[in-house]
């Protein structure tokens, strides 16, 4: 998963950071929740009593991004960009300035200003200091721009470096960002083995158990994806075991429960990740679930609370365009705002994933030429998604090119026949009536 | 006498001591007018006049850009005088000694601060430069050792480990780790690609593997533009490929353009390599006009001015004084390998082969140097005889 995925959930209002994601950039044990206000007091009376130095200002900045992390409030990452800033002028001209250079590349990275988080990790690597988060955030930010092949190069590059100095780490920090590189690229298998390597890394290095979890969470995100039902179960229950509060892993496990049409202990388990941190998607997610067993009033009343947290804050705005373009989308409602945020989103970030959008929220609004080239450049590297596939074949059949949707929507099916509540049914039927036309026309 | 070897150590003591001009200034063009900018906003901050005097330093490039030394050691003493130990300055004053071939002086200046700093990566890169200036290779190798041991994966120390294993032979060794440096060099450091590119093509060249040294070249050039290093090095290869006249191409375009009299007796040796023995006189008579004056200057084409007077003008003597006054301050193999020529040319041949000798002992395979030993080593004939090359 690209950093600012794994951020996205660190930026709702009302997130606890106990529970929150962390990055693996080496610079998220500050204390607890509550002691990150006094610890930036401290750090404030530093710099003021005239410890002005490179090294407070960075220790600062950081602490502003820890409270902007807990608070959403993207006030505190100006802060933060501001302290950093100052770090680097104050830095001499050594191996010093590749810290404050990385820590505001993460800032970026949480704005989604991946661009710009791409400049501050290259200016980190042009220290000459080897620091091996610099290489961890170069690829990150390669990923959301969608350069995955620069993405893999500077993954790799992490791996060497880390290795020099650990190689079970090097396995953990390297391996997971190379497996998603590889399911994008439709190498499952090969995207399942590093993640499981990187696993077994990570639980040898003792690594803190929400980072464990998270892995656990990848992992069944891979098994999901790729229709094996079983695997994702054991994956989310046991990154839940793991670390018991693991939202994502809560949200996968409740997405299960409804592949098997346990569809009110999915609703349960969404509720409880929800509660941990209030992930717009799960949200929605939980809505389908709602209407597939009746509840029209209560998913309406999510849907609801999904539109308020994605226009919350200003920095929300920014973090869930996509979120917020693709639930549009799937509702069939304000297709001119989703189309706009779809744009937007362009203007940061251009992954597979935002291509998959775009073709969405074009195919709702009837836009199916337009539609068929987005979806061409999501499937530009073969992606195992099923979810993709699906878009794929539901914009072919609206363009009436029957082949084609039967052929999307059989892989989508193929790979996982319960890929999700709703829309895996809606795959079915319309592949049915695909069929039911082709008789027809045979018996002409 | 400048080399590819001063240029590679200066990449490096640059990458150590410049990095900051660099990012301010890497993407937006001008390290010496951001650099100014700073100090004309701080005058008595001494970083900011440090790191003016590593711009500018990093800028010169040769009579060309006369003058910007001596403003460099002004920034320095500015540095000095608003806070005496500051770091930056120190260590700008050891490149800026290296810089102008003042290496006993380098040294002595890194070795110093490194004692009292012994956790500053920075000064075991430049104690390192001086050391290999200097002939010191195993000083040179354990200060580079420190680099590794302190901060691994570093990139100067990864730019010091390939040239040491160049020095010693071992150029697959110097490939790889030159290939990790370049890894982890940032898209917009093109002119630090572009030196690490070159010296890539060196080494496939050093193996005999004139095409992928060619591949290097290319992909040099791609990043830094008729880069001089890079087309001295395609020249080089096209002689040996028997294209002596793209070879010819090459250096008068780069000679008129940079001015540079060392391209000038490549030029007058590739023009012999394609049979033009005329020209190849004038631009001869033309090199060493220009090397003669540049002769006291740390910019300066004395080797190419100690081989032209041994192998073209069949002055040995003149070759010898050049030669003794360059070993007196430096001994790396270049340097050793051309007073050992001069050495032999001269006739003192005893004293030729034992230099020839310590200097192929390190494990050099420098063509031009092993073809010296060859000679030196192998041959009972006048020297007079052996000096044509």
């Amino acid at each position: 998963m690209p950093f600012a995925k794994v951020l996205v959930c660190l930026l709702l209002t009302g997130a606890t950071l106990a529970a929150a994601q962390t990055s693996d950039y080496g610079r998220s044990e500050l204390g607890s929740l509550k002691d990150t206000d006094a610890l930036i007091r401290n750090a404030q009376d530093h710099v003021r009593r005239g410890a002005a130095t490179s090294s407070a200002y960075e220790q600062l900045g950081s602490l502003y991004q820890q409270k902007g992390r807990e608070t959403a409030d993207a006030a505190w990452f100006e802060l933060a960009e501001k302290a950093l800033r100052q770090a680097i002028q104050l830095a001499g001209d050594d191996f010093s300035r590749a810290g404050p250079f990385v820590q505001l590349a993460a800032v970026y990275m949480s704005e989604h200003r991946f661009a710009d988080a791409l400049a501050s990790a290259h200016d980190a690597i042009a220290t000459g200091a080897g620091d091996a988060d610099a290489f961890a955030i170069e690829g990150d930010a390669l990923t959301d721009l969608g350069q995955y092949d620069d993405a893999a190069s500077a993954y790799r590059t992490l791996k060497r470096v880390t290795s020099e100095r650990s190689p079970l780490r090097a396995d953990y920090v390297a391996d997971s960002r190379l497996s998603y590189l590889k399911m994008i690229s439709g190498d499952m298998p090969g995207a399942l083995d590093l993640i499981k390597q990187s696993i077994m890394a990570a639980a040898q290095i003792n690594v803190p158990p929400e980072n464990l979890a998270w892995l656990y969470y990848e992992l069944g995100e891979r098994c999901f994806q790729s229709g094996d039902i079983a695997c994702a179960d054991a994956a989310y229950s046991t990154g839940l075991k793991v670390d018991p509060r693991h939202f994502r892993c809560l949200a996968g496990l409740a997405k299960v429960r409804a592949a098997e049409r346990k569809l009110d202990d999915s609703i349960r388990l969404y509720q409880r990740s929800i509660d941990v941190v209030p992930m717009p998607q799960y949200i929605a997610e939980m809505a389908d679930v709602m209407r597939a067993t009746g509840q029209m009033d209560r998913a309406r009343q999510e849907d609801d609370l999904v539109e308020y947290i994605g226009k919350i804050s200003e920095i929300n705005r920014v973090l869930n365009n996509r979120e917020l373009a693709v639930f549009y989308a799937d509702r069939g409602t304000k297709l001119d705002e989703a189309l706009r945020l779809a744009k937007a989103e362009f203007e940061v970030r251009s992954d597979v994933y935002t291509w998959d959008a775009m073709a969405w929220v074009l195919y709702k609004r009837g836009e199916y030429a337009q539609a068929k080239d987005a979806i061409g450049k999501a499937l530009r590297l073969h992606t195992s998604d099923p979810m993709l596939f699906f878009h794929a074949g539901m914009i072919s059949r609206a363009l009436n090119e029957k082949q084609d949707a039967t052929q999307f929507l059989g892989k989508a099916l193929t790979i996982n026949p319960q890929f999700h509540v709703a829309y895996a049914g809606e795959a079915r039927k319309t592949l049915d009536r695909l069929q039911s036309e082709e008789n027809a026309h045979a018996s002409r | 006498m400048k080399s590819m070897t001063i240029c590679m150590v200066l990449v490096s003591v640059v990458c150590a001591c410049t990095a900051g001009a660099q990012v301010t200034a890497g993407r937006h063009g001008d390290p010496v007018g951001t650099a100014r900018e700073a100090v004309q906003k701080f005058p008595q901050n001494a970083s900011a006049h440090a790191k003016l005097a590593a711009a500018l330093i990093d800028a010169d490039d040769g009579p060309a850009s006369s003058g910007t030394l001596e403003e460099a050691q002004q920034e320095i003493g500015l540095a000095l005088k608003y806070d005496p130990k500051n770091l930056e300055a120190a260590a700008v004053e050891c490149s800026l000694y290296l810089k102008r071939h003042e290496f006993e002086k380098a040294l002595e200046a890194a070795r110093d601060t490194n004692r009292k700093i012994p956790d500053d990566v920075r000064f075991y890169g430049l104690v390192a430069d001086a050391d290999i200036e200097l002939g010191n290779y195993p000083d040179a190798e354990q200060a580079t050792q420190w680099m590794l041991n302190l901060r691994p994966g570093n990139t100067p120390a990864l730019l010091h480990t390939a040239r040491l294993r160049e020095i010693y032979g071992d150029l697959e060794g110097a490939e790889q780790v030159l290939e990790q440096a370049l890894e982890q060099t940032a898209p917009f450091q093109s002119r630090e690609r572009a030196s690490d590119a070159v010296h890539m093509a060196h080494l496939a060249y050093l193996r005999g593997d004139l095409d992928r040294a060619w591949q290097w070249a290319e992909r040099s050039l791609q990043w830094s533009p008729g880069f001089g290093e890079a087309l001295t090095e395609e020249a080089a290869i096209e002689v040996h490929r028997g294209h002596a006249e793209h070879a010819v191409s090459l250096l008068q375009d780069l000679y008129a353009t940079t001015r540079d009299p060392r391209y000038l007796f490549r030029l007058g040796q590739a023009l012999e390599a394609a049979g033009k023995g005329a020209e190849a006189t004038g631009a001869f008579q033309q090199f060493e006009a220009a090397a003669l004056k540049a002769s006291p200057g740390e910019d300066n084409a004395n080797r190419e001015l100690i081989l032209y007077y041994i192998d073209v003008a069949h002055k040995p003597q003149d070759a010898l004084r050049i030669a003794k006054a360059e070993a007196s301050v430096r001994h790396d193999v270049m340097t050793m390998d051309a007073y050992a020529w001069a050495l032999y040319a001269a006739g003192d041949r005893s004293e030729a082969r034992k230099q020839i000798a310590q200097v192929v002992s390190v494990g050099t395979k420098e063509p031009e140097i092993l073809e010296h030993q060859k000679r030196i080593d192998g041959s009972s004939e006048p020297a007079t005889v052996a000096v044509r090359n």
